[in-house]
């Protein structure tokens, strides 16, 4: 009879044989002592030759040192090292140049429009006292900022990029040089304060944008810089060639100010006074007297606003009553109870009330308006119009989908961990909405408390952007996953971004159930980006207790 | 990340082994050591497409086969690299060479070390993937490109080179 073939017996050690030819091998081999003994040799040999090669291998294994890995320098690592470079160093260029002018600014604007009553005391007061109790308190302030913003920025870069050293050293670096190239703020600033009084005296000029804060505030000198000033009264008859920003219970403006008026109060006063620029105001009450001019527009959020004087632009008012006697240059745009034109009253532009109620605007004889008088209902009359109907609706969807895909793609390509996240089931999916709820519900609160501080201004107001920032991301999230529910099998992003966005953005538009999805859809993306966020913490922190 | 953490626990455990697959393969512990590196970064790159439910070993094992075999089919510049089956078959040896296992003793594993070095690519690859890796036939086959009895007839032609190589060196060590 034939023998095995050599290819056969080595094939069969290795069990690499099909089930059949297996069969008749053994078969074979059972019958035939000769096959029989050089398969057992066969088999020998391979298990020589595997224990030989292991063997040398721990041996070799010795002298290997593991070198570093050196994570592969992705276009992602580069962009985000750049895009937080960038932040940086605008973060600490914009906090130079902006945080005595309009953060605090835009936070006392808002906290007026709350229309608490006496907010203007409680703040004035709460200010007053944050300057008399620290007095080092302003002077530490811009170095407290930016040294826990340049901390925050590289804590960050630690976690995202734990070991690429080199990464880091260039960001150092880039960060150090654009804080020094980075123009400082091009006026110095003069900070008063006294319990009592800070009077500019008429003869004195102040050459540096002013902060000042007293119980009352003479302005009767020249400030060629802003005005900031905070207390319970204001009085301005000199002259400011920048912006003035007054919050107090009562500010009057009898003086030039070069630039725009912004601020708040129980009452602000424009007698005789000369704006070069737009007029910002909420409170109570806004009087412009006859010999006022107002080189800009007027937007005013007061009870009631009253204007004798010169308007060169236009007026929006969001008031109670508006009262006007006075010219105004552009148009009147009013969302207000009444609005009464007395006297010798002229509008250069258009009046557009939006109030459905004709009535409710009251004209003298005398009152001379070039344009035409309109009036529109309130914006709620929108609403009961059917929005399905209109094109510009569906253009703006899809302008909402296109803008959410590019948002989302990029997202995703900077943070492809999001990219696997999953809502899960039952108490998960609760989980992760109520997560996403209290971040929805407290982000602002803790917000706006710690922006009461006033030191926590900046903090508050990176909160902020960091909370709007992620509400619109969020609904982005859950389309990705909506698109990997959709289309388990595909592996490419963007098809599943596309198609849960698309299913996200319909869903949310859906009549009558829409504007609760898109809560519950906001919540549970919030829940998602949160805890996501988390878990890449806690993972770190126990694997560096992991032992290596 | 998550992933970079457990990512560093993975390359510090699995990089001799790859780095001793890569040289067994390349034959030069200098070109392995770029190979292992190489391969860590392309299972880096790729590690969402890891499946959990197998080893990882099989996986990077892998990663560092077609890096290898990629790099020696640059080297000798023609596709193929494995030779082709019917001729392979054609040049078995006979029958009656004596087994490695009775050439050598086990403690002498240097010299077959040696000549596992001293063989081809084209036998060199498929020898550590079977022996060195205990990949199955079928692995090795998808592997390389070929079929699998054409794996088995490499193997058995490796063992013979081997067998004589250990000869040679064994008449040489007499004289």
């Amino acid at each position: 009879m034939t023998h095995l073939t050599q290819l056969q017996l080595s094939m069969h050690a290795d069990n690499a044989l099909s089930a059949d030819e297996a069969i008749a091998v053994t078969e074979h081999v059972d019958s035939c002592a000769i096959c029989k003994s050089r398969l057992a040799a066969v088999r020998d040999e391979v298990r020589f030759i595997a224990s030989a090669l292991q063997l040398e291998a721990p041996e070799a294994a010795l002298e290997v040192a593991v070198p570093e890995f050196s994570r592969p320098m992705s276009l992602r690592g580069f962009a985000l090292a750049n895009l937080g470079t960038g932040l940086v160093i605008w973060l600490a260029q914009f906090l130079w140049k902006t945080l005595f002018g309009e953060l605090i600014v835009n936070a006392a604007d808002w906290a007026t429009s709350l229309y608490l009553p006496d907010i203007y005391a409680m703040t004035s007061a709460a200010a007053l006292y944050l300057l008399e109790e620290g007095t080092t308190m302003f002077e530490a302030y811009l170095g407290f900022v930016i040294a826990s913003l340049f901390t925050a920025a590289l804590l960050w870069f630690l976690l995202m990029h734990r070991k690429t050293r080199a990464t880091m050293g260039v960001c150092l670096l880039m960060v150090t040089v654009g804080t020094i190239v980075a123009p400082a703020p091009a006026n110095s600033l003069e900070i008063r304060r006294d319990k009592n009084m800070v009077t500019i005296a008429k003869s004195e000029t102040v050459d540096d944008t002013l902060l000042v804060a007293a119980e009352t505030v003479l302005v009767e000198g020249v400030i060629t810089g802003d005005l900031v000033a905070v207390g319970r009264s204001i009085d301005i008859s000199g002259t400011v060639e920048g912006n003035v920003f007054a919050f107090a219970e009562s500010v009057t403006v009898r003086g030039k100010v070069g630039g725009l008026v912004l601020g708040a109060a129980s009452s602000y006063d424009l007698r005789g006074a000369t704006v070069g620029g737009d007029l910002w105001i909420a409170g109570e009450k806004l009087s412009i007297d006859s010999e006022a001019r107002v080189g800009g527009n007027v937007t005013v959020g007061t009870r009631t606003v009253s204007i004798e004087g010169f308007v060169a632009k236009d007026l929006y008012a969001f008031a109670e009553t508006v009262e006007l006697r006075g010219v105004l240059g552009g148009d009147l745009e009013a969302f207000a109870e009444r609005v009464r034109l007395l006297g010798d009253a002229h509008v250069g532009g258009n009046v557009r009330f939006r109030s459905g109620n004709e009535d409710r605007l009251h004209r003298a004889e005398t009152v001379r308006i070039d344009g035409d008088v309109e009036f529109l209902d309130m914006p709620e009359g929108f609403e009961e119009r059917n929005r399905y109907a209109t094109v510009e609706f569906y253009l703006w969807q899809v302008a909402r989908l296109i803008g959410a895909f590019v948002v989302g793609l990029a997202f995703l390509w900077l943070v492809p961990g999001y990219r696997f996240v999953s809502i899960g089931a039952g108490v998960d999916a609760l989980k992760t909405a109520g997560i996403g709820f209290l971040i929805m519900v407290s982000v602002p609160i803790l917000a706006v408390l710690v922006a009461l501080s006033l030191v926590g201004l900046p903090l508050s107001f990176i909160a902020i952007v960091a909370w709007l920032l992620s509400l619109y991301l969020a609904k982005t999230v859950v389309g990705a996953v909506v698109g990997r529910m959709i289309l388990s099998e595909s592996d490419s992003l963007p098809l599943t971004l596309l198609v849960g966005l698309t299913v996200v953005i319909v869903a949310v538009n859906l009549p009558f159930i829409g504007g609760i999805i898109n809560f519950v859809l906001t919540i549970v993306g919030l829940g998602l980006l949160v805890q996501y966020l988390f878990g890449i913490l806690r993972a770190r922190d126990s694997s560096d207790w992991t032992p290596a | 990340m998550a992933r970079n953490a457990a990512f560093e626990i993975l390359y510090k455990d699995y990089y001799v082994r790859v780095f001793g697959l890569c040289r067994r393969l390349l034959n030069s512990s200098e070109l392995a050591e770029d190979a292992a590196q190489e391969t860590f970064m392309r299972a880096y790159k790729n590690l969402r497409k890891y499946d959990i439910d197998k080893p990882f070993w099989q996986w990077i094992a892998s990663i560092a086969n077609n890096y290898c075999i990629d790099l020696l089919r640059q080297q000798t510049r023609t596709d193929a690299l494995f030779g082709d089956e019917a001729t392979e078959l054609e040049q078995l040896a006979a029958a009656d060479t004596p087994m490695l296992s009775d050439l050598i003793a086990v403690e002498e594993a240097d010299s077959l070390n040696g000549a596992v070095a001293n063989l081809s690519a084209k036998y060199r690859v498929p020898l550590v993937l079977a022996y060195f890796n205990q990949f199955r036939y079928n692995e090795i086959a998808e592997q390389l490109n070929i079929s699998r009895t054409h794996v088995g007839v490499l193997l058995l032609r490796a063992k013979q080179r081997l067998r004589a190589d250990l000869i040679n060196e064994g008449a040489e060590g007499v004289q």
